[in-house]
């Protein structure tokens, strides 16, 4: 078959499978985020977390819950990482040093997932399950519970900053989606062809008569929350290029799928809560149209764009999914990278200089395209307070969104946002290609190594969690740089949300009128999705400049 | 070569991962100290002259917006 027609075909139908699949878990979502009941499952961890169930909290306490639960998480991985070679399952593999199991611990907890090691040959099974594993679950459990108390903070009126309570949020988003959704998932998995077992090393005897060492693990249903949670650390080095983990189109489509469900679910559940659908369905088209933009372009680069290899071979195809072809690694690139997830099933390294861009640019818009799990929404509608805002100022009138006036207090807590993980990722870029331990990690030097520096810590800041996988980042130095930004790209933003959540809870709703910017129509999804594009082209231009640009010209 | 290894990084990591947190639960409470001052303040002002302008154009002066 034609290649451009097959790329055609194969995203046809993940645009049919997200259209029938988003609208239903989308209801699912909304009906768990408002209903009042519990279930038995649910009560008893509320006993055994001593949670008054019922309690709704004010958003300072929503946040420390948030803050809390996570700290605990990233000390139990912290010290799981260290122990690991007196637990059982270990796979005869020493304690992860203390830089890295720091690193670790915070990479799964903040939902990135970055990896400076590579899992078969560092972690065994146990911390594979009960601690990595878990944290893919909870960490976007975390960020889905976020989204939903953003959301209930617009829906709300009067309300004294009561947005939920995050303890149910938790819960239930574990018991009743991601539990639920991922063993569905890792059953079709299996029965595809991926792995699910506890076998350590299998040693086996090639064709030629060479040795190789075959891994095996409980490998689907990790490979399943990695997907749906927009996690995207991959239980075998290769990540999703692994047979094991990804072992045919179908289940190549299928991971595809499973990344951007629960981004685009939640975006449709946030118009259900807010009791109007419209508005869900605007968010959902920004995040659409992004994403197309972006598969768009990427695929472009991989098979036409700048370069010996697309132009002699029709692809460039070095360090890419071979055996589904370049449209497959583009189509999962640009879903991995709209998303926080992480996952690839080829080399980003890899990629053209602009596809490398495109990737790094679907980064530093934030992951709103559809973003994280949670943190997408939650994302673009930060963003839409910001074009409601820069409306009210070209009309002359006091912004407002969903009835829900915006003023000095709220934009400052926008803004702040929407500068943290810029600060972040420029300053830690910088610090990297400053300082000696950081340039000594880099594979080359010029635009190149520019690119590399600059994609970890875009991935860091943002939660992503892929990388340029030239740069040798498995050192104190960048452990210790790319934890922090992780750590703060994460929990910062996450308080600015809760506190604007907290203050839209506690708002009146002024009725619409003939003044109100309708936030539900084409002309908003277009200035939403301009609005997004300038922010991030107004901030993040210059360094791509230098790095992708420079290295597409030259 | 690695420089850091043993019980001392250990309790390095274990006290940064306590003052970032520390610093985020500071961060929500002055952010929660400044909301609350700003709520307290808009309680003043009669609930009518809240709403009552809002949308009209050109009485709610924002500086920098076009007229």
């Amino acid at each position: 078959m034609n290649a451009i027609l097959a790329a055609v075909l194969q995203i046809l139908g993940l645009v049919g499978a997200l259209a029938f699949s988003v609208p239903l878990l989308g209801r699912y979502l909304a009906h768990i985020y408002t209903s009042p009941k519990h279930l038995r499952a649910e009560a008893v961890a509320y006993r055994a977390l001593k949670v008054d169930a019922e309690a709704d909290q004010h958003w300072r306490s929503y946040a420390m819950s948030a803050l809390g639960f996570s700290l605990a998480g990233i000390l139990f991985l912290f010290a799981f990482g260290r122990l690991q070679n007196l637990l059982p399952l270990d796979g005869g593999f020493d304690p992860l040093p203390s830089d890295g199991a720091w690193n670790t611990a915070v990479s799964f907890v903040t939902n990135t997932n970055w990896q400076w090691y590579s899992g078969e040959a560092a972690t065994g099974h146990l911390i594979q399950m009960a601690g990595l594993a878990v944290q893919n679950f909870v960490s976007a459990a975390v960020g889905l519970s976020v989204a939903a108390a953003f959301a209930r903070g617009l829906a709300r009126t009067r309300n004294q900053g009561r947005i939920g309570n995050f303890w149910v949020d938790l819960v239930r988003t574990t018991v009743r989606v991601l539990l639920p959704v991922a063993f569905v998932v890792a059953i079709v998995l299996v029965a595809a062809g991926a792995v699910q077992n506890l076998h350590s090393v299998h040693e086996m005897t090639t064709l030629t008569g060479g040795g190789q060492a075959l891994t095996g693990g409980p490998v689907a249903s990790q490979e399943a929350i990695k997907e749906l949670g927009t996690n995207g650390g991959g239980f075998y080095n290769a990540n999703s290029a692994h047979p094991f983990e990804n072992p045919s189109p179908f289940t190549n489509l299928l991971e595809i799928w499973a990344i951007l469900v629960l981004p685009f679910s939640m975006a449709w559940a946030f118009g259900l809560i807010v009791k109007d659908k419209r508005q869900g369905g605007a968010v959902v088209a920004t995040m659409g149209t992004l994403l197309i933009v972006g598969i768009t372009l990427l695929t472009w680069a991989e098979m036409a764009g700048p370069g010996t290899a697309p132009q002699v071979a029709g692809a460039a195809m070095e360090g890419k999914e071979t055996r589904f072809g370049e449209a497959a690694t583009a189509l999962f690139a640009a879903a991995t990278t709209g998303t926080s997830t992480g996952a690839v099933n080829g080399m980003h390294e890899s990629l053209t200089a602009p596809g490398g861009g495109v990737a790094m640019f679907g980064m530093m818009l934030g992951e709103i395209a559809p973003g994280g799990v949670g943190s997408g929404l939650y994302g673009m509608l930060m963003l839409a307070v910001v074009t409601v805002f820069l409306c009210g100022l070209m009309v002359g009138r006091t912004p407002e969104y969903l009835g829900k006036k915006i003023s000095r207090d709220e934009m400052v807590l926008v803004a702040v946002y929407i500068l943290t993980t810029p600060i972040l990722v420029l300053v830690g870029a910088a610090i990297a290609l400053t300082a000696p331990a950081g340039l000594a990690g880099l594979s080359t030097d010029g635009p190149h190594g520019l690119s590399e520096a600059l994609y970890a810590v875009t991935s860091a800041a943002n939660n992503n969690g892929s990388a340029f996988a030239g740069i040798t980042s498995g050192t104190p130095f960048w452990n210790t740089l790319l934890g922090m930004l992780m750590l703060l790209g994460r929990f910062v933003p996450m308080i600015f949300v809760l506190a604007l959540a907290g203050r839209f809870a506690t708002a009146n709703r002024l009725p619409a009128n003939s003044g109100t910017l309708p936030t539900h129509r084409p002309l908003f999804i277009g200035l939403l999705t301009g609005v997004a594009l300038v922010v991030v082209g107004l901030t993040f231009v210059p360094a791509l400049m230098l790095g992708p640009i420079v290295e597409s010209l030259s | 070569m690695r420089v850091w290894n043993g019980g001392v990084s250990d309790l390095i990591y274990i006290l940064l991962t306590l003052m970032c947190f520390t610093g985020l639960a500071l961060l929500v409470g002055l952010i929660d100290r400044r909301l609350g001052s700003a709520e307290a303040a808009a309680d003043d002002v009669p609930a009518a002259d809240e709403t009552a302008g809002v949308n009209v154009p050109h009485d709610n002066f924002i500086p920098g917006a076009a007229r």
